[in-house]
């Protein structure tokens, strides 16, 4: 894969080595070590998009496989179904489809049993209905015909007998795959993506807590949003243990300043970036990955456009200007004033859903270090200054 | 629209700059009858980013579009026809971000409209485009003569080939795999060469 490419598989990219290690203790590590300690717990990860939760639920993932007696599944919910129409029921239905592949070979009849339904609950099935007609006392067969039963993948009404039915299906698979793999975790990343306001907390609150009473770990990423919006039953209550992905504070914490260095150095080759243009990039950045990643790209396009060999300060410039200019596409003037007021006086508490889309959409960006802090994406401050100046 | 301005050269030639990954970029356009812009666009991209280019249409179902996507034996794709694209529609196609990976990238041919509407409800796809969003600059994609001219100068110092000897090298099936070479041909009005 290229160095500097922002919408890269994360996996690929640990795999091509550039794969740094976060400052602090990295959230991969704090998670896979609760989860030694105690395999079939519950874990809410919560952060922006691009700040790297994917690359840490992989690296946890790698974590678990290395400790031996757990034995975790990285599931990407999105690519088994249109999570725009999730119901509370889904969540189940995969972990059980996960698990029928580690016992498609048992020889158990029941497993086999059990496989084939959870395939019907998760996909449908047709079944095979003879149809009779009565003359006098003779009953006559006239006709068979196949009737369609639909499965919750793509996402359908669930039956409370469907759902019943799966969590007893998943209790007998976990029983029988403990035998083998002792202590299953499933990791489900993709819900971040989520920006309804009830799906996320009917599926944790019913779902995710009925997968871990099977004695499964359960480890789940959900959307920024979702912090925001239940103030009255907090979401970071709902499971046993809650982490937050912050943007990384470039601008107070000379470790996460560092951090980005070594991104940006492990990616390029040896002399190509000029320390002023990696001190703009990731001033630029906002502590986003994403955005430093996708910044240098552009960057490396603009040099090469001029003919230049060299990553100059001025090319930097153009990228950021171009950045900037499109991420306040959409932006409403109601918007614009929410952020020029972050601007000036320093302060911001979210509590609209237009500060919460402010948020989501990064343009304003949350630090934790070492408190709780906001303040406008640094790429489009310039461009927000030109349009009230 | 206050983005960055580009010609289809230019974009071109950034297109073909980048490298191997799941790069997209925007061209926006505000000419409502695109269709021959993305035919055109097509047929060049495959010389700039040397690699199969496909067309999709975008006026469709979001999940049957994006099971062409996913499908696309092409590495590369161009995607249009967003204009009935509603809110719903871009949250869906965002929520499906995970499914859209191509080998090489995607260009969305968008109208003015339609780029708002998908800063606003698809975050994820455009956290993964950044600052690629270019207002296409309509009448400056054909180079002047003194452009043209200027830029086979800077291709004849890079390679130390003539235009005659870039010529004689693809009749003869001997000419490098380098897309320069490709831009070259088009340059020279030898499109026909290229590929042999």
């Amino acid at each position: 894969m290229a160095a500097f490419e922002g919408a890269a598989n994360p996996q690929e990219a640990i795999e091509s080595g550039y794969y740094v290690r976060t400052p602090g203790k990295l959230l991969a590590e704090k998670l896979s070590a609760r989860v030694a300690l105690r395999p079939a717990s519950s874990h809410l990860l919560i952060g922006g998009i691009g700040s790297g939760k994917t690359t840490q639920l992989l690296v946890a993932c790698e974590k678990l496989k290395e400790i031996g007696d757990i034995y975790p599944i990285y599931i990407d919910v999105s690519l088994y179904t249109d999570i725009s129409q999730i119901n509370p029921g889904v969540l189940t239905a995969i972990a059980g489809l996960e698990l029928s592949n580690l016992l498609k070979d048992s020889k158990d009849s029941n497993i086999q049993f059990n496989i084939n339904e959870i395939r019907k609950i998760a996909y449908g099935y047709y079944e095979k209905v003879n149809i009779y007609q009565s003359k006098l006392d003779n009953i006559k067969q006239i006709q068979s015909e196949k009737i369609k039963h639909e499965g919750i993948i793509p996402p359908k009404h669930i039956s409370p007998l469907q759902k019943n039915n799966l969590i007893s299906i998943l209790n007998k698979f976990v029983s029988h795959a403990k035998n083998q793999y002792e202590n299953i975790v499933l990791l489900f990343d993709g819900l971040d993506r989520l920006n309804d306001d009830k799906t996320f907390p009917d599926i944790m609150n019913s779902e995710i807590k009925a997968i871990s009473e099977n004695n499964v770990g359960v480890v789940i990423v959900g959307p920024l949003s979702s912090i925001y919006r239940y103030n009255n039953n907090p979401i970071e209550n709902s499971l046993d243990y809650f982490y937050r992905q912050p943007c990384f504070d470039i601008e107070n914490d000379p470790e996460a300043y560092e951090f980005f260095v070594q991104i940006l150095k492990t990616r390029s080759q040896d002399d190509f970036l000029e320390e002023l243009a990696i001190d703009l990039l990731i001033k630029f950045s906002g502590g986003v990955l994403r955005d430093l990643i996708n910044l240098t790209q552009a960057v490396i396009e603009e040099t090469y456009i001029s003919g230049d060999e060299k990553l100059l300060e001025k090319y930097v410039f153009d990228a950021v200007e171009s950045f900037g200019k499109s991420q306040i596409l959409g932006i409403s003037n109601e918007e614009l004033e929410i952020l020029q007021n972050i601007m000036k006086k320093g302060k911001f508490i979210p509590r609209t859903e237009q500060d919460i889309k402010l948020l989501v959409t990064r343009r304003i960006i949350e630090y934790a270090y070492p408190n709780q802090r906001y303040a406008v994406h640094p790429a489009i401050v310039p461009i927000i200054e030109q349009i009230y100046a | 629209m206050n983005i960055k301005s580009i010609s289809i050269d230019e974009f071109l030639q950034r297109a073909g700059s980048q490298p191997n990954g799941n790069i997209w970029s925007v061209l926006v356009t505000s000419n409502f009858n695109h269709d021959e812009l993305v035919e055109e666009l097509k047929e060049i991209l495959s010389i700039f980013t040397e690699c199969e280019v496909g067309i999709i249409s975008a006026d469709n179902e979001i999940d049957i579009i994006v099971n062409e996507i996913q499908q696309a034996s092409e590495d590369y794709l161009i995607i249009w026809n967003f204009e009935k694209w509603d809110n719903h529609s871009w949250r869906k196609f965002d929520q499906m971000r995970s499914r859209l990976i191509k080998k090489r990238g995607v260009v969305l041919v968008l109208l003015e409209p339609t780029v708002e509407k998908m800063f606003v409800d698809a975050p994820n796809i455009v956290s993964w485009i950044g600052s690629r969003v270019y207002e296409f600059a309509e009448g400056t994609e054909i180079l002047t003569e003194e452009e043209r001219q200027g830029r086979l100068l800077e291709l004849q110092e890079w390679s130390k080939y003539s235009n005659n000897q870039v010529i004689e090298l693809a009749k003869s099936q001997q000419l490098p795999p380098d897309s320069e070479y490709g831009e070259w041909l088009v340059l020279l009005g030898r499109e026909d060469l290229i590929g042999r």
